[in-house]
């Protein structure tokens, strides 16, 4: 699934750097050098020797390594005038709809011109590429029964242009693949209802997310108990606790996926971003709707609605459309949460081989308890993810801290039993379906201000299935 | 006396001991995930003399003495990177002083992290030379955009665009890079 390309840029070359005493005082003298050099008049460099002599009449000694030789003179001018004009033109990779980026950093920032955000979510036709991605009008998959691009998912501008914010009227039937008449072949929309998650609805406080999808029916907070049958169950069931869970998901069968199938997530992915420092002040909440259809061999689609945006500070205020949409084939080998569908079937199931495998695996998740607590969030989503994975994901992570809390609600109203292991300044809540053991949306919060992390993905919850191929069109 | 700095600071509204105690370590550490421990010695010292030296332009008035500092920094390691003529030469080298560094035999995690970093790496060398500063003084300095405006002196709506588009390509050769590895 998503790759969370800053966190791991910040885990990277994070062990470097430390100012160690000696290097304190060799920085030091470099800088008295210097600027003695300077006040003579003299440009020249200083020298290694200089500071070495200086270091030998104070520290006692030098260090081994005397550092960068390449010491020129400077004239720096500290007003980067330099870095104007610094710019390649072969730069554009990404930015072919260069108006996006503007656009959407100028909605971030609150910037009084709202002519530039972007209002053409009332357009259905207009689901376009992402910025940077360059959509194909149809898919180019190998697989003959690959998803179409046109046609099937939410109908462009429906599910998408409305793209549910919190406590939006967002009727999740909308969100249903609808085939065309002259698609070639099917759309791999519908899940068998024995297949179907069952949706909880109960109105509650804390956590999660969103999601709606195949074969389901309308659940919002406070929906009614006709709704299901897990309302009932959810009033009635004590939390379950991680042997509970585990139990419940050993027993339960692997649902590989088979020739001509697909998985298929649906997913709300919220995420604070921070529009200028730090704090909630100017904060925004962006959710996004998101659907995936992936066979084992990596192909498949992906529709992502309009990315909505409203004040992080008034979950109130209507939200604004900014853009980002797309609907786009997918080959992603990868896919399943940086994984190979194969390499996903090999996970360990023992908790100390798996932790030693996803910390090795090049995942694009930093090698750490963040990274693990993240890619246990995706891998139990994933309809793919063999339950005695799952189960082992849990026992993985019960020595970090992860405990069960009890009774917890989704970002759709959806009771489930709350898990949270705090890492860090963080806290990692995960919510599980008692019925399924699945997942129903997870999040992760810094735990001093109950904010939702920034730049971080925090909200997810798929309608899983795995969906059949009803044998072409 | 190296040790503090009595003498050769000219005056002026710094004091360079403040200053130094303040910035160096996160400036230190900034400049040495850029470009390498021996390398990052010698350009921190720079930046400071540099300051130092030209104190009497930075206009409180216009930003952060935080920005200031990194401002120059990020002159310098551009000047430094076009010394090395190629920005991947310098990763290169920083992987190869990082091996030879490392006492213990590399675990498992440690070789993965490696592998991340080459990756990401490849990635950061295909950016301009402006995105990979609004990146990495974003990820790594954490500086708050007003300052990577004033530091890198481009209009603060440009650096989150561009910040925006450097970590979008950075997501999508993350996720991309890996077709066919799995089927290798």
């Amino acid at each position: 699934m998503s790759v969370d390309e800053l966190a791991l840029l910040r885990s990277l070359r994070a062990d470097v750097g430390v100012l160690d005493e000696t290097t304190d005082q060799r920085i030091r003298a470099r800088i008295v050098a210097g600027l003695a050099a300077r006040s003579s008049g003299l440009s020249a460099p200083v020298a290694d020797g200089q500071i070495d002599a200086a270091l030998d009449a104070t520290v006692g000694g030098r260090d081994q390594d005397a550092g960068a030789a390449d010491v020129a003179p400077f004239a720096i001018d500290h007003r980067t005038d330099d870095l104007v004009g610094e710019d390649e033109p072969g730069d554009d990779l990404l930015g072919e709809d260069e108006r996006h980026g503007p656009d959407e950093f100028g909605l971030f920032a609150f910037d009084p011109t709202p002519s530039e955000v972007d209002q053409r979510s009332d357009t259905p036709a207009t689901l376009r590429p992402r910025r940077g991605l360059r959509g194909r009008p149809r898919p180019a998959s190998p697989r003959g029964s690959a998803p179409t691009t046109a046609g099937a998912g939410p109908r462009a501008g429906s599910a998408a242009a409305r793209a549910p914010g919190l406590g939006d009227d967002w009727d999740i039937a909308d969100a249903h693949p609808v085939r065309d008449a002259d698609e070639p072949v099917h759309p791999p929309a519908r899940s068998g209802p024995s297949r179907a998650l069952r949706v909880i609805a109960l109105a509650a406080a804390l956590v999660l997310l969103v999601a709606g999808g195949v074969a389901i029916t309308r659940s919002r907070p406070g929906s009614g108990p006709g709704d299901d049958r897990s309302s009932s169950v959810a009033a009635a069931a004590a939390p379950l606790s991680i042997p509970d869970l585990v139990a419940l998901l050993r027993g339960q069968p692997a649902q590989p996926l088979g020739p001509g199938q697909f998985q298929y997530t649906h997913q709300q992915v919220g995420e604070r971003r921070d529009t200028a420092g730090a704090g909630s002040q100017g904060s925004l909440f962006v959710t996004q709707d998101r659907q995936r259809w992936l066979a084992a061999d990596g192909s498949g689609r992906e529709v992502l609605g309009s990315e909505s945006a409203r004040p992080y500070a008034d979950p109130a205020s209507p939200p604004q459309d900014i853009g980002n949409a797309f609907d786009v084939p997918l080959q992603l080998p990868n896919g399943f949460a940086g994984l190979s569908y194969d390499e996903l079937q090999a996970l360990p199931t023992d908790p100390a081989a798996l932790r030693a495998r996803l910390l090795a695996a090049p995942t694009g998740f930093t090698k750490d308890l963040a990274g693990l607590a993240r890619i246990t969030g995706e891998l139990l989503q994933l309809p793919a993810t063999p339950p005695t994975v799952r189960a082992a994901l849990l026992t993985m992570l019960e020595p970090d801290g992860l405990r069960s809390v009890g009774d917890r609600t989704d970002r759709l109203g959806r009771r489930g039993s709350g898990f949270v292991l705090d890492e860090g300044p963080r806290r990692w809540t995960y919510v599980v379906d008692r019925a399924t053991g699945r997942v129903l949306g997870w999040e992760q919060r810094t735990q001093a201000t109950d904010l939702l992390e920034s730049d971080a993905l925090t909200l997810t919850s798929p309608i899983p299935s795995i969906t059949d191929d009803t044998g072409g069109a | 006396m190296p040790a503090d700095f009595v003498d050769p600071a000219p005056p002026g509204p710094f004091s360079l001991e403040d200053l130094y105690e303040r910035h160096a370590p996160t400036l230190y550490r900034y400049v040495a995930r850029r470009l390498g421990d021996d390398v990052a010695e010698d350009l921190t010292a720079q930046v400071f003399v540099e300051a130092l030296a030209h104190q009497d332009n930075f206009d409180p008035a216009q930003g952060s003495e935080i920005a200031w500092l990194y401002g120059i920094a990020t002159n310098l390691i551009r000047r430094h990177h076009r010394r090395e003529s190629r920005a991947n030469v310098a990763h290169a080298r920083l992987g190869a002083h990082r091996a030879a560094e490392d006492p213990a035999a590399p675990s498992e995690s440690r070789l993965a992290a490696e592998a991340d970093w080459a990756r990401v790496a490849g990635v950061l060398g295909e950016l301009t030379a402006a995105d990979r500063d609004i990146l990495l003084l974003y990820a790594w300095a954490e500086l708050p955009y007003e300052a990577i405006a004033l530091a890198v002196d481009l209009p603060i709506g440009t650096v989150k665009s561009r910040l925006s588009r450097a970590r979008a390509k950075l997501r999508r050769r993350l996720e991309r890079d890996r077709f066919g590895e799995g089927d290798a």
